[in-house]
């Protein structure tokens, strides 16, 4: 009781402030639960109700039809192993390139560290065009993989190796080596050193990591959609074509609900290998735990890592770049020229470069109508700092985090069974669109924000308020500035995922007001080597956009945060 | 008492998520000008008084009067009361000047005299010029003097330190008490002064209380509570074998 006393100081507050403070927390978390259940709940619900009550009556029939049709059985199995095996690959790849950065000094790390976040930001669409580069026909390796699973494992690889080098890597990094060091003096290979010593204090972050590859794998749409041909579906393509081609809405409803029971399931877990993982020995901070590489085998695990990074990322989209100025008439601007081309052959036909301003203008809403959700989502979890982490909070935050796991295929359907007709038609209005980027931005800007929120240190408030700072100004002149970081932070995350967003968009997105990866999608569709220029050419602008939304990101990420 | 500057009369404070009291049943006056040290052991209720007079934590029962004036029920922004915080609690964000003007700004002072008074207090507490310096620059010694400088800018009526010298070390702590013995002279300010160290116990105040267990067992001036403990815990407290 007396060596706990200073803590519980800050921690008290007479009843009624107490109180007070939770009915403004109630206040905050309402808009972003509110918005939550109408643009996303719903939608869901809706989903449910069209593959279980499809005319008015419970009916499962649907549901037989679907399991017993051999397709659909190996659409579902596709998905699964797919997954399964995108996870493992990644894992294994990316687990050496962890070691490097949680262990090593080396030129250059930090930047490295930051431009890992490139590859997960890259609108899906880029990444697949890049691929095309790569693996189709007349690509670099020479083998034909388009259309083989290979493609499509390469690319899940390129978008989640940064998730579990950053997720393990940062975990990893406040493992205080002389734990291994010890360990090896007391006579164990470097080998045993892993097995008994690392891996059991890092395997709850791997976890972690590979539930979420697993997640991003299994409702992977515009990766699929463009490299899987006719033979390789997952369950998103399926649902999408369902809907979009074959109009089949109850089937798409019962898959839809399939994935949702396969997710929530995978977030379940997910959440408990996390509560496993703050059950954790003391950390260190990284300037004690990394070291200049001493011995050769480290040196080439360095070179090694720093080549096999090279070859992933730096293949694909240099030679995308490459490829949009290598025109059939020699090296120019010629594929970019035609993106203003208004000729397309059909009247709802919009010359491609209108795409840029749609892209740019929904995501300036999108990240308005996230960032003024988010922050009052983080500030409800967070509140004044004094009370730790409620029930309340933690309800909450998990409540923000499920759109994290959610197709944006699943959302992008919903919306368009709810949002098409009376009370709510905004299937005309262009709002539609920001709202379903917002939703899949929110938990993104949720984590961003309550770090940044958590790390106001309750003494500065009440130094604020005791220098005679009113609880307003004491908001004003402490919270904002500081929190102002991890804003700018999250407004850019906001911004980049609204501009690569393409499973939702797909459904919503109306003829004549494309967004780049949708105008990049259709440009594919078209044949000739024309059209497959222009999509190069778009995905190389949409690719230069993120980039320089990313670094405007890291710029202002608040210290502390790592992972995403 | 009606020379009381201060008057703590027959305060307790309960944690909400406790049953002990953090403080129970203190009452004592501080005159104008008397600097009072609060000594007494970790946990033993001097952060929580410190706390309840400064308005940051309010007291279930008892009255807090400030110049004749309750102030029991005024929030801690109003009381115009100053509190050095023991990790300083300094403005990550803000730089030397903008911490130290901080108060001056809530109080609606115009930008010159504002300018003037960071610039007169910084002198004061030996930093002349280090205005525009990053708090992240700093020295421990040197954010101990902002955070001093950051607390007297306002001119406040009570000046309450909680351990200023907590995080420094013996030499600098030596040095610092010192200066602020005579800093405190010249501002003739009322001082409640929270410390563990009897030593700074011993060379900056007029009287000594002292508290254990959230109560007050002896208040008295150092001479007379070196020769007589009121108990054998202060006894200890002291030094004494």
């Amino acid at each position: 009781m007396v060596g706990a006393l200073p803590l519980m100081v800050s921690a008290s507050e007479s009843r009624g402030s107490k109180r007070r403070s939770a009915f403004w927390r109630l206040v905050a978390a309402t808009p972003p639960l509110v918005f939550l259940g109408v643009f996303f709940a719903w939608p869901v619900f809706a989903i449910l109700l069209r593959g279980l009550r499809p005319h008015g009556t419970w009916n499962f029939a649907v549901f037989g039809e679907v399991f017993s049709d051999p397709s659909m059985r190996r659409v579902l199995w596709f998905t699964l192993w797919e997954s399964i095996a995108s996870t493992v690959l990644c894992v294994v790849l990316a687990l050496p390139a962890a070691a490097m950065f949680a262990r090593y000094r080396f030129k250059g790390k930090r930047v490295l560290w930051s431009a890992l976040l490139v590859p997960f930001v890259l609108p899906t669409v880029v990444v697949a065009v890049s691929m095309l580069g790569v693996v189709g026909g007349g690509g670099l390796i020479g083998v034909d993989l388009n259309g083989t699973v290979w493609a499509i494992l390469i690319a899940h690889v390129f978008f989640n190796y940064a998730v579990v080098v950053r997720t393990v890597g940062a975990t990893w990094s406040t493992i205080d080596p002389r734990l291994e060091e010890s360990a090896r003096a007391l006579g164990a290979a470097p080998r045993r050193v892993f097995v008994d010593i690392t891996w059991p204090l890092i395997r709850s972050s791997v976890a972690a990591a590979a539930s979420i590859v697993f997640l991003f794998s299994f409702t992977s749409f515009g990766i699929v959609l463009i490299l899987g041909g006719i033979s390789h579906r997952t369950l998103e393509v399926e649902i999408y074509d369902q809907t979009a081609k074959f109009l089949h809405l109850d089937i798409a409803a019962v898959l839809a609900i399939v994935q949702l029971v396969v997710v929530v399931a995978i977030l379940m877990w997910f959440g408990r290998s996390q509560r496993r993982r703050s059950v954790l020995l003391e950390q260190r901070s990284t300037s004690e735990t990394e070291r200049s590489a001493g011995t050769s085998a480290q040196r080439w695990l360095i070179r090694s890592n720093l080549l096999s990074m090279a070859v992933l990322f730096g293949v694909p989209l240099g030679l995308l770049v490459v490829r949009s100025f290598s025109t059939p008439s020699g090296w120019g601007l010629g594929f970019y020229q035609a993106l203003t081309d208004s000729r397309g052959g059909s009247t709802s036909f919009v010359p491609p470069i209108d795409a840029i301003g749609n892209s740019l203008l929904f995501a300036s809403i999108a990240t308005v109508i996230a960032l003024a959700l988010g922050l009052s989502a983080a500030w409800a979890i967070v509140g004044d700092g004094s009370m730790g982490s409620s029930r309340f909070s933690r309800w909450t935050d998990t409540a923000l985090m499920i759109p994290l796991g959610t197709s944006a295929v699943t959302v992008g359907f919903g919306f368009l069974i709810v949002f098409d007709e009376p009370p709510l038609n905004l299937r005309s209005s262009l709002l539609l669109i920001p709202i379903a980027h917002a939703i899949v931005a929110l938990p993104f800007v949720v984590r961003l924000l309550v770090p940044g929120l958590r790390s106001i240190d309750p003494r500065l408030r009440e130094a604020a308020s005791i220098l005679g700072a009113s609880p307003r100004r004491v908001w004003w002149t402490i919270d904002v500035p500081i929190v102002g970081r991890a804003l700018a932070a999250a407004a850019g995350f906001a911004f980049a995922v609204s501009l690569g967003e393409f499973g939702a968009t797909a459904f919503l997105a109306r003829p004549d007001r494309p967004t780049m990866p949708i105008a990049i999608y259709r440009a594919l569709g078209r044949p000739g080597d024309y059209n497959f220029g222009q999509a190069m050419a778009m995905s190389t602008i949409l690719m230069v956009l993120t980039v320089v939304v990313v670094t405007v990101i890291d710029r202002f990420r608040p210290a502390g945060v790592s992972e995403f | 008492m009606d020379s009381a500057f201060l008057s703590i009369d027959h305060v307790s404070v309960r944690h909400s998520n406790s049953t002990a009291e953090a403080l129970c049943d203190v009452s004592f006056d501080v005159a104008a000008g008397e600097v009072i040290a609060v000594l007494g052991s970790s946990g033993s209720g001097k952060t929580t008084l410190l706390r309840a007079i400064s308005g940051l934590q309010s007291v279930s029962a008892g009255n807090v009067v400030l110049d004749g004036v309750d102030i029991t029920k005024t929030p801690a922004h109003l009381r115009g009361i100053g509190l050095m915080f023991q990790e300083h609690a300094l403005f990550p964000h803000l730089d030397v000047a903008d911490n130290v003007s901080f108060g001056l700004r809530m109080a609606k002072m115009p930008k010159p005299d504002r300018s003037e008074r960071v610039a007169e207090v910084l002198e004061l507490v030996g930093l002349a010029g280090f205005g525009s310096r990053d708090i992240a620059s700093l020295s421990g010694g040197e954010r101990q003097r902002v955070a001093l400088a950051r607390t007297i800018a306002p001119s406040p009526l009570l000046l309450l330190l909680d351990e200023p010298m907590g995080s420094l070390d013996r030499v600098l702590r030596d040095r610092l008490v010192s200066e602020l013995v005579d800093l405190i002279d010249r501002l003739g300010l009322a001082v409640v002064y929270v410390t563990h160290d009897r030593s700074e116990a011993f060379e900056l105040a007029d009287r000594i209380a002292v508290l254990d267990h959230g109560q007050l067992v002896q208040l008295d001036t150092p001479a007379i509570l070196d020769a007589h403990p009121a108990t054998t815990h202060v006894a200890q407290l002291l030094g004494h074998r």
